[in-house]
């Protein structure tokens, strides 16, 4: 591949295209798994067996970029080939055996191989070219099996990595590849209808309900900016916004946030009192400065969601969905959207129900979405062998007013 | 459903009445209106990409929802985005990535049909886009595109594809990951076009297939068989009929009380009915909406050009090399 070099842009502290130091980043290795790291300064990155490179070299680099790691972690760009343009040839398997006896280096000679990669002794080149050397039956292949073979010793023995992108659609797949409980099963192309229904924009102002551990509310917030705000809505005391720290976000972006517990949900504020019993400490006026900043706090955010008629009501929740649209509808603006998710069509029928019969919402709608992916080779395309069978659903309708005229 | 724009002394004629459009103005949206003249009774929305998506003029076969909406995560449409599109065709998916890139971002459209071009370009202006949207009515196939080394994502949607990857390459912005993605009905045009974003460097190729099914949630009989074997033969027809009769006398009395808080709406997952079929047990089920679906919209083919760094040497394994040799 002949390459034109050209030289990278300007790095800028707020770009959200290049990695800084402390951001979460999640890297891809050559096997397919994906694990996140956060690049603190000064400190050595292990992979395993792909090996390992200061943090400092990721710095300023773009997001979404491979690299090589070299002798004493030195990294180099990578540039993975997309395919091979196979031409076949007259082979076949038939003489192919499948005994495990091909491979002439023994068990200890490959696994020596291996140790000398990982110094640094050996390329990863030699390491595959000895290996494939040594296959008995490597010429008799076809031209698609081989490049397949050497791809997947490559995946086993190259020392790369990716350092994927903060974007929804990176996070949003690694979850639900890797744990997809977490955020209720929901998969991207599922999150991708649920933010064009509910029609997030720039300044929208949003009611949320979200237990994906704020996958949805991360993949909004990356969408709104001041005057636009979410507010979240969460059950306890603290809420569960793991998933938001992966996504790197700045001061800006997290100011447009607001959390509120159910527990405040529909009742009066009480006014701030403080008891001083006659303490007079310092540690104790601190304290009390403390209590009525969080008190003012609360007022401002309960205020927000009594005074704000929301664009965007979006319900992912464990609680009953139908007995969370009775409480929170009336914050909904009218001619606004109400996009409800749940992994279980079930738990959703009710809820359509509820809005079927209900004069203040019209288009009510229950969908579930179907994505299958594709091998595209010459002369080998096909769907892949396995799909994912259940992506959740989402209930949908448009609130109205009972005004008539 | 469908659009009006609001015009002084103008009517809007249905089958069921005749609407003044004087009368709207001052109304505010999601508000019903009756006819003057007539029983009909309409509700006036404000405009969304996904409702102008409903009632566009139809040009060209449209994008619809579920592959907007995979695409535009696929490309990353977040506020700010630099995006080309083409061709503009009916505009369905422009008013979406409008939206999303917004306030900040912009889309550059191009359409090769005279027409179509100034039809698009009269609608993002009576949208209140323009500021976000630029239609360019040129021939991308022919000319390529008028912007060098700057966007962020492109978008595809041409009978011929593979012929615009190059001038694609060159529009990107060099210094960040540029994410193409090309709408396909036709398997022969993707397998061309993957070729080509193979042949000019672009990696990370993947193609999918979106579809969305539609339920619906019913109110069924489910009496015990025991019923039959007492040797009765339970009419479900008329069982589901009654079912629904009772639904629809439960959403005109929600529609005359006018309840905007808590519904008193008896708890569906009691799964029983009250009236004369109350003998049977009643389970909230689901079922397709319709018997016949969407089958299939297009193939969507996404890829990566990622930018090369000057420090780069480019790592091609040396068997393949050799192989290369062999074959020769």
């Amino acid at each position: 591949m002949e390459v034109e070099s050209n030289s990278p842009e300007t790095t800028s502290s707020n770009n959200p295209n290049i990695i800084k130091v402390n951001d979460s980043v999640l890297i891809r290795m050559p096997s397919g798994n994906e694990k996140f790291i956060v690049l603190e300064p000064n400190t050595t990155v292990s992979l395993g067996k792909f090996g390992s490179f200061k943090s400092d070299d990721l710095v300023g680099k773009q997001y979404g970029l491979s690299f090589e790691i070299h002798d004493n972690g030195v990294l180099k760009q990578f540039i993975p080939e997309a395919f091979d343009v196979v031409d076949e040839t007259e082979a076949n398997n038939q003489d192919i055996r499948g005994d495990n006896q091909a491979q002439t280096l023994s068990h200890e000679e490959i696994e020596e191989l291996k140790k000398k990669g990982l110094s640094g002794a050996v390329s990863t080149e030699e390491i595959i070219n000895s290996i494939t050397k040594n296959n008995q039956e490597f010429n008799k292949k076809t031209e698609y099996s081989k490049s397949k073979y050497l791809k997947r010793k490559e995946n086993k023995y190259r020392k790369m990595f990716t350092a994927l992108g903060p974007t929804v659609y990176n996070i949003t797949n690694h979850f639900f590849n890797k744990n997809p409980t977490k955020t209720r099963y929901l998969r991207i192309d599922t999150l991708s209808q649920i933010l064009s229904l509910s029609n997030v924009y720039s300044s929208s102002k949003v009611l949320l309900v979200d237990e994906t551990q704020a996958l949805i509310l991360s993949s909004i917030l990356q969408k709104i900016r001041a005057p636009g705000l979410v507010l979240a809505l969460h059950d306890g005391d603290t809420p569960t916004f793991n998933i938001m720290d992966h996504f790197n976000f700045s001061k800006d972006t997290l100011d447009n946030l607001h959390s509120l517990s159910f527990k405040h949900v529909g009742k009066e504020m009480e006014p701030f009192i403080e008891h001083s019993d006659g303490q007079t400490s310092e540690s104790y006026h601190r304290a009390a400065k403390r209590r009525k900043a969080n008190h003012e706090k609360l007022a401002k955010t309960v205020g927000i969601l009594n005074n704000t008629a929301f664009d965007s009501l979006i319900i992912s929740t464990k609680y009953n969905p139908a007995s969370v649209i009775k409480i929170l509808e009336k914050h909904l603006g009218d001619s606004r959207m109400l996009v409800v998710h749940s992994p279980h069509k079930e738990a959703l029928l009710e809820a359509f129900e509820y809005l079927r019969s209900s004069a203040t919402f019209l288009n009510v709608n229950l969908s579930e979405s179907w994505l299958r992916e594709y091998q595209v080779l010459p002369g080998r395309t096909h769907p892949l062998m396995s799909m994912s069978s259940e992506g959740g659903f989402i209930l949908t309708a448009i609130k109205v007013s009972t005004l008539v005229s | 459903m469908s659009s009006t724009v609001i015009q002084k002394d103008r009517t809007y004629n249905t089958r069921n009445g005749v609407y003044h459009h004087n009368q709207m103005v001052g109304l505010s949206y999601g508000q019903k209106m009756k006819a003057t003249s007539g029983k009909g009774t309409m509700y006036l929305l404000h405009p969304t990409p996904e409702l102008w998506t409903k009632v566009l003029p139809h040009r060209t076969q449209i994008l619809y929802l579920p592959d907007i909406s995979f695409i535009s995560m696929w490309l990353d449409l977040v506020p700010g985005k630099k995006v080309i599109e083409t061709g503009t065709g009916s505009g369905s998916f422009s008013h979406s990535i409008a939206r999303n890139i917004s306030p900040d971002g912009h889309l550059y459209t191009y359409e090769y049909h005279e027409q179509r071009f100034e039809k698009a370009k009269a609608e993002f202006e009576a949208h209140g886009l323009s500021n976000i949207v630029t239609s360019k009515h040129r021939d991308v196939i022919a000319n390529g595109f008028d912007i060098e080394n700057y966007v962020d994502a492109i978008f595809l949607d041409l009978p011929a594809p593979w012929e615009v990857i190059g001038a694609s390459k060159k529009a990107f912005n060099k210094g960040v990951v540029g994410r193409i993605c090309s709408f396909s009905p036709c398997i022969e045009q993707v397998q061309r076009t993957v070729l080509a974003l193979n042949e000019h460097g672009f990696t990370g190729i993947r193609m999918y297939e979106c579809l969305v099914r539609d339920f619906e949630a019913q109110h069924i009989p489910l009496p015990d068989i025991s019923t039959a074997m007492d040797g009765a033969k339970v009419k479900f027809k008329k069982l589901q009929f009654e079912q629904k009769l009772a639904h629809k006398r439960k959403r005109l009395d929600t529609d005359s009380i006018s309840t905007a808080t808590t519904g008193n709406n008896s708890d569906a997952s009691n799964s029983t009915n009250n009236g004369s079929s109350s003998y049977y047990r009643y389970s909230l089920a689901s079922k397709c909406g319709q018997c016949e679906t969407r089958g299939h919209t297009s193939y969507l083919t996404f890829a990566e050009l990622v930018p090369i760094l000057e420090s780069t040497t480019v790592a091609v394994s040396g068997e393949k090399e050799e192989e290369a040799k062999i074959q020769v």
